[in-house]
């Protein structure tokens, strides 16, 4: 039984991609033997499995792992833009992802017809987005570009349009997937002083970081995910510690990539 | 977000207006193209044309126009809403929202200019000397029952082309096709008999039949045939906004996959 105070649950949680084995893009004659024999030239790759946890409202759950180690899929499974092929998924209340870069938005259009946008994909409504968005551009510090092209934006202060967004939308789950890291000194500071506030108003979250600090001052919980699982859950500390062990064992990709100093 | 909550409409709204801003940038004529594209096309059919088909239409000027402006929303708003899902796929990635909004922001961002079209229509209508008749206040009507169709195989195409990626260039030789096979820029009655009978089961020969009898002088109305072209409309809009409601976690799995 979930417990009121639950604000994520999820139990024995798989996501399986079919990953292209060939080269080309599946040709017409491919779909239709994938579909009528079930035989395919690709092949199954579980992003996540076995994957169990409970969050508590009010916490904040560090993610942390290596490149591929299934991060963005449970951010996507948490959020509920993807179904688990295995396992369940639990969400209490309402929750959006904030990425690092704003795709999806309109790089030909103005940054005030993308916060609109932005601000009804997150279901705010016309009324509620006249009224927050002077907070949104305040909080942006985009005030002067309001009618600059979207795409003429440097990626640090594209992001902030979605983020932005985002941090006025009255979430009750907030996630964000490495969100701060091309944000400038300032803007982060302000990221980790809005994470902080959401904290401490009990807000639920959910970081995937690569920033160890970050997850260290702010999560009250870590997830370090290896090759799809967990490895380990719970201390943040000790989660970090275990990540950079492993990272800088030898044979580990991140050992073989730059020498740690 | 629910279809009657505000904040699904002031989505549809946004997702509209953002396509239908990007899709003239960058043209010299800008959005002016929405009226010159119908314009450009008339002229070309009607120089081609009016010599061969006068003898056999009364207005033959009115009954083009008003073919082409109805033919071209139903092709230009499929073909836009068959790669919508593909085109959107960062949206999808980034946010969780109700996905047949991306199709019916395709065909609204259409609609707009169609309705453009529409009332430029009229006006040319009337400068050709035609008189509003009592057909004119039906028009609304026969607009929305063009709406629905056009709709529903918009929903239809855009599930189908995310598991055939091949559909969309398929899509343009069937519209190609299509515009032959439809009577756009020919009158229906040049066609023998025995063809006439299987265009018959052409959606879009009953829905120009009475956009042409509502506008055009000298056309009559044949209604058995939106007897069932209004129902299989409404039934494919149905249809297709309850898959995209049921399945839209295989939607998404097929557009990452693409």
């Amino acid at each position: 039984m979930t417990s009121p105070a639950t604000a994520l649950r999820l139990e024995g949680v798989g996501k399986c991609y079919m990953v292209s084995t060939l080269a080309a893009r599946e040709t017409f004659p491919q779909t239709l033997n994938r579909l009528l024999t079930g035989n395919s030239s690709r092949r199954a790759l579980w992003a996540l499995r076995g994957l169990s946890f409970e969050l508590a409202r009010g916490e904040v759950l560090g993610v942390i792992g290596a490149n591929g180690a299934g991060k963005s899929t449970l951010l996507m499974l948490l959020a509920q833009i993807i179904a688990p092929t295995e396992g369940r998924v639990e969400v209490h209340g309402k929750s959006s992802i904030f990425f690092q870069l704003a795709s999806g938005l309109r790089p030909q259009l103005t940054v005030l017809d993308n916060f609109s946008v932005c601000a009804a994909l997150l279901g705010i409504e016309r009324a509620k987005f006249r009224e927050l968005l002077p907070a949104m551009v305040e909080f942006s510090g985009l005030g002067d570009y309001l009618h600059a092209r979207y795409g003429e934006l440097s990626s640090g202060l594209a992001a902030r349009v979605p983020f932005a967004a985002a941090v006025h939308a009255k979430l009750d789950i907030v996630m964000a997937d490495e969100m701060i890291a091309v944000g400038d000194e300032a803007f982060q500071q302000k990221c980790f002083k809005t994470f902080e506030e959401f904290r401490r108003s009990g807000k639920t979250m959910v970081l995937a970081s690569h920033g160890m600090d970050l997850v260290a001052k702010l999560c009250t919980k870590s997830l370090y995910l290896r090759g799809g699982a967990a490895a380990y859950f719970g201390d943040p500390i000790e989660a970090i510690r275990r990540y950079g062990a492993d990272s800088s064992a030898p044979g580990s990709a991140l050992a073989r990539a730059e020498p740690l100093l | 977000m629910k279809p009657w909550s505000p904040s699904y409409w002031f989505l549809l709204w946004e997702l509209t207006r953002t396509e239908f801003k990007v899709r003239d940038q960058g043209t010299v004529f800008g959005f002016l193209w929405t009226l010159l594209h119908p314009a450009l096309m008339f002229a070309v059919l009607y120089a081609l044309f009016i010599s061969w088909f006068d003898r056999f239409v009364e207005q033959y000027a009115a009954y083009l126009i008003v073919g082409l402006v109805q033919w071209q929303f139903f092709e230009k708003a499929t073909s836009i809403a068959i790669t919508s899902l593909r085109r959107k796929d960062g949206l999808i990635r980034n946010f969780k929202f109700p996905l047949e909004l991306i199709v019916f922001s395709a065909v609204g961002s259409v609609l707009w200019s169609y309705l453009l079209e529409t009332g430029v229509l009229l006006g040319f209508l009337l400068c050709l000397g035609l008189k509003p008749t009592l057909g004119w206040p039906l028009l609304p009507a026969v607009v929305l029952a063009h709406l629905a169709f056009t709709l529903g195989v918009s929903l239809v195409l855009a599930l189908a082309a995310v598991e055939f990626q091949d559909l969309d260039r398929v899509w343009g030789v069937l519209t190609t096709a299509g515009f032959y096979l439809t009577p756009v820029f020919y009158p229906l009655s040049l066609i023998s008999q025995r063809y006439g009978r299987f265009m018959a089961f052409n959606p879009l020969l009953h829905i120009l039949g009475a956009f042409r009898a509502c506008l055009v002088p000298g056309q009559t109305f044949q209604a058995a045939g939106l007897f069932w072209v209004v129902p299989l409309s409404a039934a494919l809009c149905v249809a297709g906004v309850l898959v995209f409601r049921r399945r839209s976690f295989w939607i998404t799995d097929r557009v990452f996959a693409l």
